[in-house]
């Protein structure tokens, strides 16, 4: 079964009256067609390209998020950090006033001074040196690198990460060190009430507490540093923040940008396609006018 | 019947306008599947961002919640010996006894007793808490974490239930009473409040450790997940491309299959008039 009758088409088409008006039709879809296939070549290219800035928007909102959920957990461990000081300064303080008293020195002595403020501090901070916190390994950040990318250069933060960074290495090796020679005493030992007083006197005692007061010292240093580390971290999560918002502000402008260009190449190539139709087309109408004079004028003359 | 044939030209345009005709409805056919799979790579992809959001809010949660309970350690802590000690020096030493005035006395004795108490209560509280955060209902599927989140803060309450005629009702049923029972109290009775406050402490802090293995699974689980949404908008971006290719290649076919059309028509009026067959 034949679904188009070609001849029946043929006929049609090449009849004398239709001739020109089919040869314009045929020639105008032509245009339209190959106009058509440019639009969808542009196209084609243009929207793998979104694509890849709109899949790059939404890789950069997972690591925005991330940096967001760091940035807001800063203040949070900040505040942890203030209300130990805050509980270890009034106990000291209250260790202090029950030191004064008649016989105070027999309450008060290196344990209550220095065993249990080591270990309050000694657990908040194991998180920030056992893992890995340093901007260039822990967070594969390259503070100098970041910064100088950015437009507001501030040399005197870029100054305070390069410090904090070897710092940071310098108060890591000492907790680990620490935390290395913390056995065999444990904070939660029951002393026996027989030996309480008598423990205290020996001089393995005195050692040991001697031990916790360099320790707990070192705990109040590294307090002091990972205060203001934590305020960097937030600081550069807040940097960072901004500058993938810049970035995906960037990739959403892209995208606009780019549909414009789409709809601009498309009627660029329209327009340069319609002046080469208008021109073929002269052309070719011309050639069939002239054909056709021939034609009649050769059957004049017969 | 009179058939029409076609010059080889025509031929070729046919067969160009069938080959792409088809090609577009292969394509097409592709694109519906692949709608298909780019809808449930869409799906996966929330999924997996809608995941690692709970696990970070499990995260947080659970760290906010176990800074919590070391600070909570950290202040049973301090206190843990030193009003032992003081109690001890009251009843060995005369010195120290007449340093302190029976009510200061008292105050040391209620320190010892409300700290034990309260430590019990945080610990109950702390469970109780627990059962209500969302890291609770998560049902991870290691066996071990699970049970760990499961047991939380629980502990066993033997002193208590032993004593709590003779030693803690006074609690509850006289307040004004306290003073007089605390001051009945054996040497052996604060000896074991000593011991189980620091006990219970130590079931505090255990938690705390507890936590923080919980802590660093569901920290593992979160990177293993944002690798996941990392290959998954890999997949997605593939594929929606794959499928612009389809889509615009479909168009560019069909166009080509009207092209082909329109240059046998065109072929019909500008070309050599075909031979028909009678």
């Amino acid at each position: 079964m034949r679904i188009i009758r070609f001849r029946a088409l043929k006929t049609f088409l090449i009849t004398s009256k239709n001739l020109r008006r089919s040869l314009i039709a045929i020639n105008i879809g032509i245009f339209l067609a190959i106009f058509a296939a440019s639009s969808a070549v542009i196209s084609l290219f243009v929207e793998n390209e979104l694509t890849d800035y709109e899949f790059s928007n939404l890789e950069l909102r997972s690591t925005y998020n991330d940096f967001n959920e760091y940035a807001s957990l800063m203040p949070a461990i900040k505040s942890s950090f203030d209300r130990l000081e805050m509980t270890a300064n009034t106990v000291s303080n209250y260790n202090d006033i029950l030191a004064e008293t008649n016989q105070g020195n027999l309450i008060i002595d290196e344990r209550e001074r220095y065993f249990y403020r080591f270990y309050s501090m000694f657990y908040l901070l194991d998180e920030f040196f056992t893992k890995d916190l340093s901007f260039k390994t822990g967070f594969e950040i390259d503070v100098n690198e970041f910064y100088n990318s950015i437009d507001d250069l501030n040399q005197n933060l870029i100054d305070r990460f390069n410090k904090a960074e070897i710092d940071y290495d310098k108060y890591k090796e000492q907790y680990m060190e620490i935390k290395k020679n913390l056995a065999p005493y444990d904070q939660f030992k029951i002393v026996d009430p027989k030996n309480f007083f008598k423990d205290q006197q020996s001089k393995e005692y005195v050692k040991l507490m001697k031990k916790y007061e360099t320790f707990s010292k070192h705990m109040d240093d590294n307090i002091y540093f990972i205060k203001d580390y934590a305020q960097l971290i937030e600081i550069l999560m807040i940097d960072m923040k901004n500058f993938l918002d810049q970035i995906l502000i960037n990739n959403t402008n892209e995208i606009k940008k780019l549909s414009n260009l789409e709809s601009k190449l498309i009627f660029f190539a329209f327009v340069l396609q319609l002046f080469i139709f208008l021109i073929t087309q002269f052309f070719e109408i011309s050639a069939v006018n002239r054909e056709e004079k021939d034609k009649k004028q050769i059957r004049g003359q017969q | 019947m009179r058939r029409g044939k076609l010059n080889q030209k025509a031929i070729l345009y046919i067969v160009f306008a069938a080959i792409f005709t088809l090609l577009s409805y292969f394509l097409d056919q592709q694109v519906i599947q692949k709608e298909d799979t780019i809808r449930d790579r869409e799906a996966e992809t929330e999924r997996i961002f809608r995941k690692i959001g709970n696990e970070s809010g499990n995260y947080n949660g659970l760290a906010f919640f176990n800074d919590r309970v070391l600070h909570l350690s950290n202040h049973f802590n301090y206190f843990s010996t030193i009003n032992y000690k003081i109690l001890l020096q009251i009843e060995n030493n005369e010195k120290v006894k007449n340093s302190f005035n029976p009510k200061s006395i008292y105050n040391f004795k209620y320190q010892m007793f409300s700290d034990f108490i309260s430590l019990r209560e945080s610990l109950q509280g702390l469970h109780y808490q627990i059962s209500l955060m969302p890291v609770f209902y998560t049902g991870y599927e290691n066996k071990e974490i699970k049970s760990k989140i499961n047991n939380l803060y629980k502990f066993e309450d033997k002193f208590f239930e032993e004593n709590k005629e003779r030693l803690f009702n006074v609690l509850f049923e006289d307040q004004g009473n306290i003073y007089d029972k605390l001051n009945n109290f054996t040497k052996d009775d604060w000896k074991n409040i000593y011991k189980e406050t620091i006990l219970l402490n130590k079931t505090l802090f255990s938690y705390y450790n507890s936590a923080e293995e919980i802590l660093d699974y569901i920290e593992k689980k979160k990177e293993k997940l944002e690798l996941d949404l990392e290959k998954s908008i890999e997949i997605h971006k593939r594929q929606k491309i794959l499928k612009n290719y389809f889509i615009l290649s479909s168009i560019l076919f069909q166009i080509l299959g009207l092209l082909a059309f329109l240059f046998l028509f065109k072929s019909f009026i500008k070309g050599k008039p075909m031979k028909v067959k009678i």
